[in-house]
Protein backbone atom coordinates (compact mmCIF):
# COMPACT_ATOMS: atom_id res chain seq x y z
CA UNK A 1 0.00 0.00 0.00
CA UNK A 2 2.60 2.47 1.08
CA UNK A 3 4.52 1.47 -2.06
CA UNK A 4 1.79 3.06 -4.62
CA UNK A 5 1.29 5.87 -2.17
CA UNK A 6 4.97 6.85 -2.70
CA UNK A 7 4.27 5.94 -7.08
CA UNK A 8 1.04 8.42 -7.14
CA UNK A 9 2.80 11.20 -4.89
CA UNK A 10 6.01 10.53 -7.33
CA UNK A 11 3.67 10.22 -10.33
CA UNK A 12 2.20 13.60 -8.96
CA UNK A 13 5.12 15.81 -8.88
CA UNK A 14 6.72 14.71 -11.95
CA UNK A 15 3.54 15.69 -14.32
CA UNK A 16 3.80 18.69 -11.91
CA UNK A 17 7.66 19.29 -13.11
CA UNK A 18 6.75 18.81 -16.60
CA UNK A 19 3.52 20.88 -16.82
CA UNK A 20 5.88 23.46 -15.16
CA UNK A 21 8.75 23.60 -17.60
CA UNK A 22 6.04 23.12 -20.81
CA UNK A 23 4.23 26.13 -19.37
CA UNK A 24 7.57 28.57 -19.21
CA UNK A 25 8.66 27.11 -22.50
CA UNK A 26 5.89 28.30 -23.64
CA UNK A 27 6.21 31.72 -22.19
CA UNK A 28 9.50 31.85 -23.96
CA UNK A 29 8.80 30.96 -27.11
CA UNK A 30 6.04 33.27 -27.27
CA UNK A 31 7.85 35.73 -26.41
CA UNK A 32 10.22 35.34 -28.64
CA UNK A 33 8.02 35.10 -31.23
CA UNK A 34 5.75 37.38 -30.49
CA UNK A 35 8.00 40.77 -29.03
CA UNK A 36 6.96 42.81 -31.22
CA UNK A 37 3.57 43.08 -30.45
CA UNK A 38 4.04 42.76 -26.49
CA UNK A 39 3.57 46.32 -25.20
CA UNK A 40 6.18 47.42 -22.67
CA UNK A 41 4.48 49.08 -19.95
CA UNK A 42 7.71 49.05 -17.47
CA UNK A 43 11.33 48.63 -17.36
CA UNK A 44 13.93 49.06 -14.93
CA UNK A 45 17.63 48.40 -16.15
CA UNK A 46 21.20 48.62 -14.46
CA UNK A 47 24.11 46.86 -14.76
CA UNK A 48 23.64 43.65 -13.81
CA UNK A 49 19.94 43.34 -13.47
CA UNK A 50 16.40 43.74 -16.16
CA UNK A 51 12.87 44.11 -14.57
CA UNK A 52 10.32 44.16 -17.28
CA UNK A 53 6.73 43.99 -17.94
CA UNK A 54 5.06 43.35 -21.23
CA UNK A 55 1.31 43.33 -21.86
CA UNK A 56 -0.02 41.16 -25.14
CA UNK A 57 -3.10 42.40 -26.60
CA UNK A 58 -3.52 39.31 -28.28
CA UNK A 59 -3.58 36.80 -25.14
CA UNK A 60 -4.35 39.64 -22.57
CA UNK A 61 -1.65 38.29 -21.03
CA UNK A 62 0.53 40.21 -18.32
CA UNK A 63 4.02 38.48 -18.47
CA UNK A 64 7.20 39.86 -15.72
CA UNK A 65 10.52 39.60 -17.22
CA UNK A 66 13.08 39.13 -14.36
CA UNK A 67 16.38 38.82 -16.40
CA UNK A 68 15.62 35.76 -18.37
CA UNK A 69 13.04 34.53 -16.74
CA UNK A 70 9.69 35.17 -18.12
CA UNK A 71 6.51 34.47 -15.86
CA UNK A 72 2.96 35.12 -16.69
CA UNK A 73 1.36 36.99 -13.60
CA UNK A 74 -2.14 37.56 -15.58
CA UNK A 75 -4.38 36.70 -18.22
CA UNK A 76 -6.75 39.62 -17.62
CA UNK A 77 -7.77 41.95 -20.13
CA UNK A 78 -7.25 45.54 -19.63
CA UNK A 79 -5.78 49.08 -21.64
CA UNK A 80 -1.85 49.14 -21.22
CA UNK A 81 -0.08 52.35 -21.51
CA UNK A 82 3.43 51.70 -22.92
CA UNK A 83 6.43 53.09 -21.76
CA UNK A 84 8.06 57.02 -22.56
CA UNK A 85 11.25 56.35 -24.88
CA UNK A 86 13.87 58.91 -25.45
CA UNK A 87 14.53 59.78 -29.37
CA UNK A 88 17.61 58.61 -30.52
CA UNK A 89 20.39 60.82 -30.74
CA UNK A 90 24.17 61.04 -31.67
CA UNK A 91 24.29 65.19 -30.38
CA UNK A 92 25.78 65.64 -27.35
CA UNK A 93 24.28 68.95 -25.92
CA UNK A 94 24.12 71.06 -22.30
CA UNK A 95 20.81 72.00 -23.02
CA UNK A 96 20.01 73.66 -19.80
CA UNK A 97 23.22 75.58 -19.88
CA UNK A 98 21.23 78.77 -21.46
CA UNK A 99 18.03 78.19 -20.00
CA UNK A 100 16.24 79.36 -17.02
CA UNK A 101 14.71 76.69 -15.18
CA UNK A 102 10.96 77.06 -14.22
CA UNK A 103 11.43 75.83 -10.77
CA UNK A 104 14.39 75.33 -8.94
CA UNK A 105 15.55 72.23 -10.71
CA UNK A 106 12.68 71.86 -13.44
CA UNK A 107 13.13 73.29 -16.58
CA UNK A 108 11.11 72.61 -19.74
CA UNK A 109 12.26 70.98 -22.57
CA UNK A 110 11.77 68.19 -25.39
CA UNK A 111 12.30 64.80 -25.05
CA UNK A 112 14.56 65.32 -27.53
CA UNK A 113 16.11 67.58 -26.09
CA UNK A 114 16.68 65.55 -22.97
CA UNK A 115 18.15 63.18 -24.69
CA UNK A 116 20.83 65.00 -25.72
CA UNK A 117 21.60 65.76 -22.20
CA UNK A 118 21.89 62.65 -21.61
CA UNK A 119 24.35 61.73 -24.25
CA UNK A 120 26.22 65.12 -22.87
CA UNK A 121 26.40 64.43 -19.26
CA UNK A 122 27.83 60.76 -20.95
CA UNK A 123 30.24 62.50 -22.17
CA UNK A 124 32.03 64.24 -19.36
CA UNK A 125 32.31 61.21 -17.59
CA UNK A 126 28.78 60.07 -15.86
CA UNK A 127 27.56 56.57 -16.52
CA UNK A 128 24.07 55.01 -16.31
CA UNK A 129 23.62 53.75 -13.15
CA UNK A 130 19.67 52.85 -13.37
CA UNK A 131 17.21 53.68 -15.49
CA UNK A 132 13.36 53.10 -14.92
CA UNK A 133 11.02 53.57 -17.82
CA UNK A 134 7.33 54.14 -17.01
CA UNK A 135 4.44 55.29 -19.37
CA UNK A 136 4.64 59.13 -18.00
CA UNK A 137 8.43 59.45 -17.30
CA UNK A 138 11.71 58.17 -17.24
CA UNK A 139 13.87 58.16 -13.97
CA UNK A 140 17.80 57.87 -14.69
CA UNK A 141 20.43 58.06 -12.11
CA UNK A 142 23.81 58.97 -13.45
CA UNK A 143 27.45 58.41 -11.37
CA UNK A 144 30.38 60.03 -11.95
CA UNK A 145 32.89 58.67 -9.06
CA UNK A 146 31.34 60.11 -5.84
CA UNK A 147 28.80 62.44 -7.61
CA UNK A 148 25.15 61.11 -8.32
CA UNK A 149 22.98 63.05 -10.52
CA UNK A 150 19.05 62.48 -10.68
CA UNK A 151 17.47 62.70 -13.87
CA UNK A 152 13.24 62.96 -13.97
CA UNK A 153 12.36 62.79 -17.83
CA UNK A 154 8.52 64.38 -18.25
CA UNK A 155 7.43 64.29 -22.61
CA UNK A 156 7.55 68.54 -22.14
CA UNK A 157 10.05 68.72 -18.61
CA UNK A 158 13.01 67.57 -17.29
CA UNK A 159 14.13 67.50 -13.32
CA UNK A 160 17.88 67.42 -12.60
CA UNK A 161 19.66 67.78 -9.36
CA UNK A 162 22.39 66.08 -7.71
CA UNK A 163 21.59 63.55 -4.97
CA UNK A 164 22.46 64.12 -1.55
CA UNK A 165 24.89 61.18 0.34
CA UNK A 166 23.48 58.38 1.46
CA UNK A 167 20.18 58.50 -0.17
CA UNK A 168 18.55 55.19 -0.45
CA UNK A 169 16.49 54.78 -3.88
CA UNK A 170 14.12 52.18 -4.86
CA UNK A 171 15.79 48.80 -5.50
CA UNK A 172 15.30 45.87 -8.18
CA UNK A 173 13.44 43.81 -5.60
CA UNK A 174 11.32 46.96 -4.44
CA UNK A 175 10.31 47.69 -8.19
CA UNK A 176 9.44 44.03 -8.54
CA UNK A 177 7.35 44.26 -5.85
CA UNK A 178 5.40 47.58 -7.22
CA UNK A 179 5.32 45.91 -10.61
CA UNK A 180 3.55 42.36 -9.01
CA UNK A 181 0.84 44.33 -7.27
CA UNK B 1 -66.94 57.31 20.43
CA UNK B 2 -63.64 57.92 22.20
CA UNK B 3 -62.17 55.89 20.08
CA UNK B 4 -63.03 58.14 17.01
CA UNK B 5 -62.36 61.33 18.49
CA UNK B 6 -59.30 60.46 19.03
CA UNK B 7 -58.62 58.69 15.99
CA UNK B 8 -59.87 62.31 14.37
CA UNK B 9 -57.32 64.08 16.58
CA UNK B 10 -54.64 62.21 15.74
CA UNK B 11 -55.26 62.65 11.94
CA UNK B 12 -55.99 66.26 12.10
CA UNK B 13 -51.92 66.28 13.77
CA UNK B 14 -50.54 63.99 11.22
CA UNK B 15 -51.86 66.10 8.17
CA UNK B 16 -50.69 69.92 10.75
CA UNK B 17 -47.19 68.02 10.93
CA UNK B 18 -47.21 66.78 6.95
CA UNK B 19 -47.89 70.55 6.13
CA UNK B 20 -45.21 71.99 8.38
CA UNK B 21 -42.92 69.56 7.47
CA UNK B 22 -43.79 69.53 3.28
CA UNK B 23 -43.14 73.37 3.50
CA UNK B 24 -40.26 73.41 6.26
CA UNK B 25 -38.32 70.94 3.88
CA UNK B 26 -39.08 73.07 0.73
CA UNK B 27 -37.92 76.16 2.79
CA UNK B 28 -34.26 74.56 3.77
CA UNK B 29 -33.78 73.66 -0.04
CA UNK B 30 -34.27 76.72 -1.06
CA UNK B 31 -31.90 78.23 1.59
CA UNK B 32 -29.89 75.22 0.10
CA UNK B 33 -29.96 76.58 -3.25
CA UNK B 34 -28.68 79.82 -2.90
CA UNK B 35 -26.11 79.29 0.10
CA UNK B 36 -24.60 76.27 -1.96
CA UNK B 37 -23.43 77.66 -4.84
CA UNK B 38 -21.72 80.74 -3.32
CA UNK B 39 -19.98 78.69 -1.08
CA UNK B 40 -17.94 77.34 -4.34
CA UNK B 41 -18.35 80.41 -6.77
CA UNK B 42 -14.56 81.19 -6.15
CA UNK B 43 -13.29 77.96 -4.85
CA UNK B 44 -12.03 78.12 -8.75
CA UNK B 45 -12.54 79.59 -11.90
CA UNK B 46 -13.60 77.58 -14.81
CA UNK B 47 -9.98 78.35 -16.41
CA UNK B 48 -8.32 77.12 -13.78
CA UNK B 49 -10.10 73.84 -14.38
CA UNK B 50 -9.48 74.01 -18.09
CA UNK B 51 -5.94 74.55 -17.45
CA UNK B 52 -5.98 72.14 -14.60
CA UNK B 53 -7.57 69.35 -16.83
CA UNK B 54 -5.87 69.73 -19.89
CA UNK B 55 -6.16 66.92 -22.37
CA UNK B 56 -2.80 65.31 -22.50
CA UNK B 57 -2.34 66.06 -18.67
CA UNK B 58 -5.77 64.21 -18.06
CA UNK B 59 -4.27 61.38 -19.87
CA UNK B 60 -0.54 61.05 -18.39
CA UNK B 61 -1.35 62.66 -14.81
CA UNK B 62 -4.50 61.47 -13.80
CA UNK B 63 -6.34 57.69 -13.66
CA UNK B 64 -9.86 57.31 -15.06
CA UNK B 65 -11.50 58.29 -11.57
CA UNK B 66 -9.73 61.50 -10.75
CA UNK B 67 -10.74 62.23 -14.43
CA UNK B 68 -14.53 61.95 -13.84
CA UNK B 69 -13.93 63.95 -10.71
CA UNK B 70 -12.14 66.38 -12.60
CA UNK B 71 -14.83 66.87 -15.03
CA UNK B 72 -17.52 66.49 -12.16
CA UNK B 73 -15.70 69.50 -10.79
CA UNK B 74 -15.42 71.83 -13.96
CA UNK B 75 -19.14 71.08 -14.12
CA UNK B 76 -19.78 71.89 -10.82
CA UNK B 77 -17.65 75.31 -11.26
CA UNK B 78 -19.35 76.40 -14.29
CA UNK B 79 -23.03 76.16 -13.15
CA UNK B 80 -21.94 77.77 -10.32
CA UNK B 81 -19.78 80.37 -12.18
CA UNK B 82 -23.17 80.72 -14.28
CA UNK B 83 -25.27 81.56 -11.01
CA UNK B 84 -22.77 84.11 -9.56
CA UNK B 85 -22.68 85.96 -13.02
CA UNK B 86 -26.88 86.23 -12.72
CA UNK B 87 -26.50 87.41 -8.89
CA UNK B 88 -23.51 89.89 -10.34
CA UNK B 89 -21.36 88.55 -7.41
CA UNK B 90 -18.34 88.63 -9.72
CA UNK B 91 -17.33 92.40 -9.76
CA UNK B 92 -18.56 92.66 -6.20
CA UNK B 93 -15.56 90.46 -4.75
CA UNK B 94 -13.40 91.14 -7.48
CA UNK B 95 -13.62 94.59 -6.75
CA UNK B 96 -13.04 94.18 -2.93
CA UNK B 97 -10.07 92.01 -4.12
CA UNK B 98 -6.16 93.37 -2.62
CA UNK B 99 -4.69 92.05 -6.01
CA UNK B 100 -1.17 92.97 -4.57
CA UNK B 101 -1.38 90.96 -1.39
CA UNK B 102 -3.04 87.99 -3.12
CA UNK B 103 -0.04 88.03 -5.51
CA UNK B 104 2.57 88.48 -2.69
CA UNK B 105 0.99 85.65 -1.33
CA UNK B 106 0.81 83.38 -4.36
CA UNK B 107 4.37 83.93 -5.20
CA UNK B 108 5.66 83.56 -0.94
CA UNK B 109 3.95 79.89 -1.56
CA UNK B 110 5.20 79.29 -5.02
CA UNK B 111 9.24 80.11 -3.13
CA UNK B 112 8.14 77.94 -0.75
CA UNK B 113 7.05 74.74 -2.98
CA UNK B 114 9.96 75.35 -5.33
CA UNK B 115 12.17 74.32 -1.98
CA UNK B 116 10.22 71.75 -1.05
CA UNK B 117 10.37 69.99 -4.96
CA UNK B 118 14.40 70.59 -4.87
CA UNK B 119 14.62 68.66 -1.35
CA UNK B 120 12.28 66.03 -2.65
CA UNK B 121 14.41 65.63 -6.23
CA UNK B 122 17.27 65.43 -4.34
CA UNK B 123 16.48 63.14 -1.87
CA UNK B 124 14.92 60.11 -3.78
CA UNK B 125 11.36 61.07 -3.12
CA UNK B 126 9.09 59.11 -5.60
CA UNK B 127 8.24 60.46 -9.07
CA UNK B 128 4.91 61.21 -7.79
CA UNK B 129 5.58 63.25 -4.75
CA UNK B 130 7.33 65.17 -7.47
CA UNK B 131 4.56 65.65 -9.58
CA UNK B 132 2.39 66.50 -7.08
CA UNK B 133 4.32 69.18 -6.14
CA UNK B 134 5.25 70.60 -10.08
CA UNK B 135 1.40 70.11 -10.66
CA UNK B 136 0.39 72.31 -7.53
CA UNK B 137 3.28 74.99 -8.75
CA UNK B 138 2.12 74.94 -12.35
CA UNK B 139 -1.44 75.81 -10.65
CA UNK B 140 -0.08 78.64 -8.43
CA UNK B 141 1.86 80.24 -11.61
CA UNK B 142 -1.36 80.02 -13.66
CA UNK B 143 -3.37 81.85 -10.78
CA UNK B 144 -0.21 84.29 -10.36
CA UNK B 145 -0.31 85.50 -13.70
CA UNK B 146 -4.03 85.48 -13.91
CA UNK B 147 -4.28 87.80 -10.55
CA UNK B 148 -1.39 90.04 -11.69
CA UNK B 149 -2.61 90.74 -15.43
CA UNK B 150 -6.28 91.32 -13.42
CA UNK B 151 -4.20 93.95 -10.87
CA UNK B 152 -2.28 95.84 -13.65
CA UNK B 153 -5.55 95.67 -15.46
CA UNK B 154 -7.14 97.60 -12.72
CA UNK B 155 -4.25 99.68 -11.83
CA UNK B 156 -3.75 101.12 -15.28
CA UNK B 157 -7.56 102.37 -15.52
CA UNK B 158 -7.22 104.07 -12.46
CA UNK B 159 -3.85 106.03 -13.76
CA UNK B 160 -3.11 108.40 -11.24
CA UNK B 161 -0.55 110.02 -12.59
CA UNK B 162 -2.29 112.88 -14.11
CA UNK B 163 1.49 113.59 -15.74
CA UNK B 164 1.26 110.33 -17.94
CA UNK B 165 -2.54 111.58 -18.54
CA UNK B 166 -1.11 114.82 -19.92
CA UNK B 167 1.60 113.59 -22.16
CA UNK B 168 -0.66 110.59 -23.79
CA UNK B 169 -3.20 113.63 -24.56
CA UNK B 170 -0.05 115.83 -26.13
CA UNK B 171 0.99 113.06 -27.57
CA UNK B 172 -2.74 112.29 -29.34
CA UNK B 173 -3.20 115.63 -30.23
CA UNK B 174 0.27 115.69 -32.28
CA UNK B 175 -1.24 112.69 -33.94
CA UNK B 176 -4.86 114.65 -34.86
CA UNK B 177 -2.28 117.68 -36.07
CA UNK B 178 -1.10 115.88 -38.52
CA UNK B 179 -4.00 113.97 -40.00
CA UNK B 180 -5.31 117.33 -40.03
CA UNK B 181 -2.64 118.27 -42.65
CA UNK B 182 -3.22 115.53 -44.90
CA UNK B 183 -2.84 116.59 -48.75
CA UNK B 184 -4.03 113.93 -51.06
CA UNK B 185 -5.33 111.41 -49.15
CA UNK B 186 -8.61 111.17 -49.68
CA UNK B 187 -11.26 112.28 -46.89
CA UNK B 188 -10.46 112.21 -43.74
CA UNK B 189 -12.40 112.01 -40.46
CA UNK B 190 -16.05 111.75 -40.20
CA UNK B 191 -16.34 111.60 -44.75
CA UNK B 192 -13.60 108.94 -44.56
CA UNK B 193 -15.64 105.33 -45.34
CA UNK B 194 -13.89 102.62 -42.66
CA UNK B 195 -12.27 99.45 -44.52
CA UNK B 196 -15.75 97.00 -43.84
CA UNK B 197 -18.98 98.08 -45.43
CA UNK B 198 -22.00 98.06 -43.04
CA UNK B 199 -22.19 98.13 -39.75
CA UNK B 200 -18.56 98.52 -37.97
CA UNK B 201 -17.94 96.39 -34.69
CA UNK B 202 -14.81 96.91 -32.64
CA UNK B 203 -14.27 93.65 -31.09
CA UNK B 204 -10.49 94.73 -29.90
CA UNK B 205 -9.02 98.30 -29.31
CA UNK B 206 -5.29 99.55 -30.21
CA UNK B 207 -2.84 99.81 -27.09
CA UNK B 208 -2.46 97.89 -24.22
CA UNK B 209 -5.06 94.93 -23.55
CA UNK B 210 -5.94 91.58 -22.03
CA UNK B 211 -3.95 89.34 -24.99
CA UNK B 212 -6.64 86.39 -24.98
CA UNK B 213 -4.40 84.25 -26.80
CA UNK B 214 -1.51 84.94 -24.24
CA UNK B 215 -3.82 85.86 -21.14
CA UNK B 216 -1.02 88.71 -20.48
CA UNK B 217 -0.90 92.25 -20.98
CA UNK B 218 0.14 92.82 -24.56
CA UNK B 219 0.25 95.78 -26.65
CA UNK B 220 -2.00 95.61 -30.13
CA UNK B 221 -0.65 97.38 -32.49
CA UNK B 222 -4.02 97.83 -34.44
CA UNK B 223 -7.88 97.54 -33.89
CA UNK B 224 -9.80 94.27 -34.76
CA UNK B 225 -13.00 94.85 -36.45
CA UNK B 226 -15.84 92.04 -36.18
CA UNK B 227 -15.99 90.20 -39.91
CA UNK B 228 -17.35 87.08 -41.37
CA UNK B 229 -14.77 85.34 -43.78
CA UNK B 230 -14.97 86.87 -47.15
CA UNK B 231 -16.59 90.20 -46.04
CA UNK B 232 -14.99 93.17 -48.43
CA UNK B 233 -11.96 95.18 -47.44
CA UNK B 234 -11.69 98.59 -48.90
CA UNK B 235 -8.92 100.36 -48.53
CA UNK B 236 -9.51 103.57 -46.66
CA UNK B 237 -7.47 106.18 -48.65
CA UNK B 238 -5.67 106.81 -52.22
CA UNK B 239 -2.69 104.80 -52.50
CA UNK B 240 -0.35 102.36 -53.79
CA UNK B 241 -0.26 98.82 -52.72
CA UNK B 242 3.23 98.37 -51.33
CA UNK B 243 3.28 94.69 -49.86
CA UNK B 244 1.13 91.64 -50.25
CA UNK B 245 2.36 89.00 -47.66
CA UNK B 246 2.30 86.11 -45.48
CA UNK B 247 3.28 85.73 -41.96
CA UNK B 248 2.62 83.23 -39.23
CA UNK B 249 0.79 85.82 -36.75
CA UNK B 250 -0.41 88.16 -39.50
CA UNK B 251 -1.96 85.48 -41.85
CA UNK B 252 -2.22 87.03 -44.85
CA UNK B 253 -2.01 90.14 -45.27
CA UNK B 254 -2.01 93.98 -47.73
CA UNK B 255 -0.22 96.80 -46.96
CA UNK B 256 -1.01 100.14 -49.02
CA UNK B 257 1.29 103.14 -48.71
CA UNK B 258 0.02 106.81 -48.88
CA UNK B 259 1.21 110.04 -49.42
CA UNK B 260 2.60 112.13 -45.96
CA UNK B 261 4.18 109.00 -44.36
CA UNK B 262 1.00 107.72 -44.03
CA UNK B 263 0.62 103.70 -44.40
CA UNK B 264 -2.46 101.13 -44.10
CA UNK B 265 -1.96 97.47 -43.76
CA UNK B 266 -4.98 94.80 -43.28
CA UNK B 267 -4.79 91.69 -42.01
CA UNK B 268 -5.77 88.26 -41.31
CA UNK B 269 -6.92 88.18 -45.36
CA UNK B 270 -8.35 84.61 -46.97
CA UNK B 271 -7.72 86.85 -49.89
CA UNK B 272 -5.80 89.42 -51.74
CA UNK B 273 -7.80 91.28 -54.84
CA UNK B 274 -4.23 93.65 -55.56
CA UNK B 275 -0.98 92.87 -55.93
CA UNK B 276 2.06 95.04 -55.36
CA UNK B 277 2.06 98.19 -57.61
CA UNK B 278 -1.48 98.48 -57.80
CA UNK B 279 -2.70 102.24 -57.76
CA UNK B 280 -6.29 102.25 -55.25
CA UNK B 281 -8.73 104.91 -54.94
CA UNK B 282 -10.23 105.67 -51.44
CA UNK B 283 -12.92 102.86 -50.67
CA UNK B 284 -11.58 100.26 -53.68
CA UNK B 285 -12.09 96.55 -52.49
CA UNK B 286 -8.77 95.19 -52.05
CA UNK B 287 -9.19 91.47 -50.57
CA UNK B 288 -11.84 89.33 -48.58
CA UNK B 289 -11.42 89.08 -44.89
CA UNK B 290 -10.68 85.58 -43.34
CA UNK B 291 -9.32 84.16 -40.14
CA UNK B 292 -5.50 83.58 -41.70
CA UNK B 293 -2.62 83.41 -39.16
CA UNK B 294 -2.77 84.08 -35.05
CA UNK B 295 -6.19 85.05 -33.90
CA UNK B 296 -9.54 83.63 -31.89
CA UNK B 297 -11.35 83.95 -34.53
CA UNK B 298 -12.45 85.85 -38.09
CA UNK B 299 -11.85 89.25 -38.19
CA UNK B 300 -9.71 92.01 -39.92
CA UNK B 301 -6.98 93.48 -38.50
CA UNK B 302 -6.56 97.21 -39.22
CA UNK B 303 -3.40 99.13 -38.60
CA UNK B 304 -2.14 102.66 -39.40
CA UNK B 305 1.21 103.56 -39.53
CA UNK B 306 2.34 106.99 -39.35
CA UNK B 307 6.05 108.65 -39.92
CA UNK B 308 7.18 104.83 -39.26
CA UNK B 309 4.67 104.71 -35.76
CA UNK B 310 1.99 102.82 -35.03
CA UNK B 311 -0.92 104.99 -34.52
CA UNK B 312 -4.80 104.12 -33.38
CA UNK B 313 -6.72 103.97 -36.32
CA UNK B 314 -9.91 105.16 -35.56
CA UNK B 315 -7.81 108.66 -35.24
CA UNK B 316 -8.12 108.70 -39.08
CA UNK B 317 -12.38 108.30 -38.71
CA UNK B 318 -13.33 111.32 -36.42
CA UNK B 319 -16.36 110.83 -34.78
CA UNK B 320 -17.19 107.71 -36.87
CA UNK B 321 -14.19 106.49 -35.14
CA UNK B 322 -15.34 107.86 -31.21
CA UNK B 323 -18.70 106.20 -31.57
CA UNK B 324 -18.05 102.93 -32.55
CA UNK B 325 -15.12 102.91 -29.73
CA UNK B 326 -18.29 104.33 -27.17
CA UNK B 327 -20.19 101.48 -28.39
CA UNK B 328 -17.62 98.82 -27.55
CA UNK B 329 -16.65 100.16 -24.16
CA UNK B 330 -20.27 99.49 -23.32
CA UNK B 331 -19.65 96.23 -24.22
CA UNK B 332 -16.22 95.00 -23.43
CA UNK B 333 -14.82 93.45 -19.84
CA UNK B 334 -11.15 93.90 -20.63
CA UNK B 335 -10.62 97.49 -21.74
CA UNK B 336 -8.78 100.30 -20.35
CA UNK B 337 -11.41 102.66 -19.87
CA UNK B 338 -8.95 105.80 -19.65
CA UNK B 339 -7.04 104.85 -22.41
CA UNK B 340 -9.89 105.20 -24.74
CA UNK B 341 -11.60 107.98 -23.23
CA UNK B 342 -8.96 110.21 -23.73
CA UNK B 343 -9.13 108.94 -27.89
CA UNK B 344 -12.48 109.60 -27.64
CA UNK B 345 -12.36 112.99 -26.93
CA UNK B 346 -9.10 113.44 -28.41
CA UNK B 347 -10.74 113.31 -32.03
CA UNK B 348 -14.13 114.79 -31.12
CA UNK B 349 -13.19 118.04 -32.58
CA UNK B 350 -11.49 116.12 -35.83
CA UNK B 351 -12.62 118.39 -38.79
CA UNK B 352 -14.98 115.95 -40.70
CA UNK B 353 -13.01 116.62 -44.26
CA UNK B 354 -9.91 117.59 -44.79
CA UNK B 355 -8.63 120.51 -43.41
CA UNK B 356 -6.17 122.72 -42.39
CA UNK B 357 -7.68 123.44 -39.44
CA UNK B 358 -6.26 122.18 -35.93
CA UNK B 359 -8.25 120.68 -33.03
CA UNK B 360 -9.56 123.12 -30.87
CA UNK B 361 -8.86 120.66 -27.27
CA UNK B 362 -6.86 122.81 -24.72
CA UNK B 363 -6.80 120.33 -21.54
CA UNK B 364 -7.81 117.08 -20.27
CA UNK B 365 -8.41 115.95 -16.38
CA UNK B 366 -6.88 112.94 -14.70
CA UNK B 367 -8.74 109.72 -14.85
CA UNK B 368 -9.75 110.30 -10.76
CA UNK B 369 -9.68 113.45 -10.61
CA UNK B 370 -12.60 115.58 -8.50
CA UNK B 371 -13.32 118.94 -8.48
CA UNK B 372 -12.02 118.73 -4.88
CA UNK B 373 -8.83 118.32 -6.19
CA UNK B 374 -8.39 121.57 -7.35
CA UNK B 375 -9.06 123.92 -10.02
CA UNK B 376 -10.26 122.80 -12.96
CA UNK B 377 -9.49 124.78 -16.49
CA UNK B 378 -13.15 126.08 -18.06
CA UNK B 379 -11.81 124.60 -21.58
CA UNK B 380 -10.81 121.45 -20.43
CA UNK B 381 -12.28 117.97 -21.09
CA UNK B 382 -14.05 115.54 -18.61
CA UNK B 383 -11.84 112.56 -19.50
CA UNK B 384 -13.77 110.35 -16.70
CA UNK B 385 -15.96 111.71 -13.75
CA UNK B 386 -15.66 109.98 -10.83
CA UNK B 387 -18.41 110.49 -8.02
CA UNK B 388 -17.65 109.14 -4.69
CA UNK B 389 -16.82 105.51 -6.16
CA UNK B 390 -13.79 104.21 -5.22
CA UNK B 391 -13.27 101.85 -7.90
CA UNK B 392 -15.42 102.31 -10.79
CA UNK B 393 -15.27 99.81 -13.59
CA UNK B 394 -15.78 99.81 -16.75
CA UNK B 395 -17.94 96.74 -17.45
CA UNK B 396 -20.30 97.52 -14.79
CA UNK B 397 -23.51 99.42 -14.93
CA UNK B 398 -22.18 102.37 -12.92
CA UNK B 399 -19.63 102.85 -15.06
CA UNK B 400 -21.52 103.08 -18.04
CA UNK B 401 -24.00 105.56 -16.25
CA UNK B 402 -20.55 107.49 -15.55
CA UNK B 403 -19.61 107.41 -18.97
CA UNK B 404 -23.08 108.36 -20.50
CA UNK B 405 -22.49 111.76 -18.10
CA UNK B 406 -19.67 112.20 -19.98
CA UNK B 407 -20.34 111.57 -23.29
CA UNK B 408 -20.32 114.72 -25.71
Amino acid sequence: MKRYVFLVMGLTLLILVGLYLIFTSDTERRLEDEAREGILEFSYVDATSILEKYYFPDTHETVIRTNDEYQVVSKLPRSPKSVLVLPETSDPEDVLVDKQPKYSGVWEVSLEESSKLVKYLESTGYQIDHKVSEPHYIEIILVNGEKKKRLVIFTDTIMVADLADGVNLLSFEDYLKKIMK
Amino acid sequence: MKFLERSDISIRFKSFLNFRVFYLCIALLSLLLIIYPINFVYAATIDDIRELAGKQRLDSLYSEDEQNEIIRTYKRIKMHNTLASLFELNDVLLDAMDFESAREEIVSRINVLQEELLTALQSGESVETLVVLKMELDRLTYLETRVKVRGDSIRMEKMPDEDLWEQRYQDLLEVLNKIANFKDLGSVGRDMPFPLKGRVELTSVFGDRYDPITETLSRHEGVDLRAPIGSEVRTVLNGEVTDVFEGENSGLGVEVTHDDGLVTRYLHLSKALVKVGDKVNQGDVIAESGDTGRGTGPHLHFEVILDGEKINPLLLFGRKGANILYEYVGTTTDILIGNELLVVHAIKDLPSTHSQEKPQIKGVRPLDYTKEDGDVPEDSIEVYLKEGHESPRPNSNMSLWELRRVKP
